[in-house]
């Protein structure tokens, strides 16, 4: 069976409706990925609310939803309390902690929602929100192999990988990609070498059919923002081409990045791939494409 | 002068939005059925009180819920004093590739099939093409394509995709044709 990867917020950082931000969109991290039933919700930024309007909408609406939260900085959960299912008594919805007893994610959702914050508190939410968990960074739920790796990203981060019947698609966000000693870093002329990838890494994403990775910014904007935990769109590139990826969407744009810039930096990143022979596909995401693998 | 419901069904642009004297909105009573988000006939569920502030809710089908009310809107507002962008906003396929280019085909129903059946809204003769290809459908204010498991796919933009909401400028690949899809 066929996986589905809806992409239902792509910026980062903060939402940002603007009518240079109407084609890849405004809304902060939610990607839904979907496995025959199965939907697993990658984040609950802005996104997640419109997500919620499209489950009421299909037929039968999904009882159970499985959501895992890369990890809990504003924009990547401010949108759990908009979010349709969580006030309808007959959904399910697990959250995940990465082991056992990590309700930590629950807990920050639920903190969000006190008073001072939100009308609707989370106890009084009408659906079953479950504190879930994988086992040590890995699960197989509904015969989906899930499994999570850890980012670089100041206060931490997870990413995510989803296996089942040969297809595999990977959630890797919010994750800086260093340059190493030695290496040609700004490439402004886009003609150095492949870049160092940590070897995990590169194994976590092999042979992904889809890569959904981080490159909030070009050369030039990463020479200023290192260390902010984000990671330019060539190093992006560098890893899906080491890694075999199939595909690679780039991720978590820049409040500040026009349609106009995304689409820039998605032709030189395919510039990129196409100097070093690499057949990789190189897409930005975009608000309310569905792709199928 | 038009009855009510034909005013707003006309201000919509299409036949979607719910006849008049509804039951009490979501808006109005903080307790009300799931109904508009979408498709107006349909009631999927009913929506708890707390939910109520933060649900989808189709506004004018909220305004059509007062039922009498013809010329203003619930806060009393003119309505000749509203944007009415969809009165002026079309959406259009320009084809610049394939059977016909240059010609440039109207959206003007819910929903359009692409493909070679004799019975296609918009007709494509190449034999890469299905029968019944793709669909363009209306949702809200916004057009989708949607693959319908063709053999061959829709490309967006040069990357292939199952469905994407389309906007201005967008260039799509089907079999043998392309179009570019025009708001206006």
């Amino acid at each position: 069976m066929p996986a589905f990867v809806t992409f239902w917020g792509t910026r980062g950082s903060i939402p940002t409706p603007a009518s240079w931000t109407r084609v890849y969109g405004g809304n902060t991290p939610c990607v839904e990925i979907r496995f025959d039933g199965t939907i697993f919700i990658c984040d609950a930024g802005s996104g997640i609310r419109e997500l919620g309007k499209d489950l009421a909408r299909r037929k039968p609406p999904p009882k159970t939803l499985h959501l895992l939260i890369s990890h809990t900085h504003w924009d990547h959960i401010q949108g759990f309390p908009f979010f349709a299912p969580v006030y309808l008594p007959d959904t399910r919805i697990h959250v995940y902690g990465q082991h056992a007893k990590d309700d930590r994610v629950c807990g920050v959702l639920s903190g969000q929602m006190s008073t001072e914050f939100f009308p609707v508190s989370f106890q009084q939410l009408d659906a079953r929100i479950v504190a879930d968990h994988l086992h040590d960074g890995r699960r197989k739920v509904d015969g989906v192999e899930v499994s999570s790796f850890p980012h670089n990203h100041p206060g931490g981060c997870f990413g995510f990988c989803f296996a089942k019947d040969g297809r595999k698609i990977v959630y890797a966000t919010d994750n800086e990609l260093e340059i190493q000693a030695g290496e040609l870093f700004p490439d402004l002329e886009n003609t150095g070498p492949l870049r160092r990838m940590p070897e995990a890494l590169v194994q976590a994403v092999q042979d992904a059919d889809l890569l959904i990775h981080d490159a909030q910014y070009d050369e030039k904007e990463y020479v200023t923002r290192k260390k902010w935990g984000h990671s330019s769109c060539f190093s992006a590139t560098d890893l899906a081409i080491q890694a075999r990826a199939k595909n690679l969407a780039l991720f978590h744009h820049d409040p500040e990045c026009t349609d106009r810039a995304v689409d820039e930096k998605v032709a030189s990143c395919r510039q990129r791939a196409l100097r070093h022979g690499s057949p990789l596909k190189i897409c930005a995401a975009r608000e309310g494409v569905e792709m199928k693998f | 002068m038009k009855p009510a419901g034909q005013f707003w069904l006309g201000r919509t642009g299409r036949a979607r939005c719910c006849p008049p004297r509804r039951p009490p909105s979501v808006l109005s009573s903080g307790q009300g059925l799931g109904e508009c988000a979408e498709k107006c006939a349909e009631k999927a569920f009913q929506i708890p009180r707390l939910a109520a502030a933060f649900w989808p809710v189709n506004h004018e089908c909220a305004e059509l819920s007062k039922g009498t009310e013809t010329n203003r809107t619930r806060a009393g507002v003119p309505l000749h004093t509203l944007r009415r962008e969809r009165l002026t906003r079309r959406h259009l396929l320009e084809q610049i590739e394939g059977d016909s280019p240059g010609a440039q085909i109207l959206l003007d129903k819910d929903e359009m099939v692409l493909g070679r059946a004799t019975g296609a809204h918009i007709r494509l003769t190449s034999k890469k093409a299905s029968r019944h290809h793709a669909f363009l459908r209306l949702r809200g204010a916004d057009y989708v394509m949607v693959d319908n498991d063709s053999h061959n796919g829709i490309l967006l933009n040069g990357v292939r995709v199952h469905s994407a909401v389309l906007r201005d400028g967008d260039v799509i690949h089907v079999a043998d044709s392309v179009f570019v899809f025009r708001e206006e």
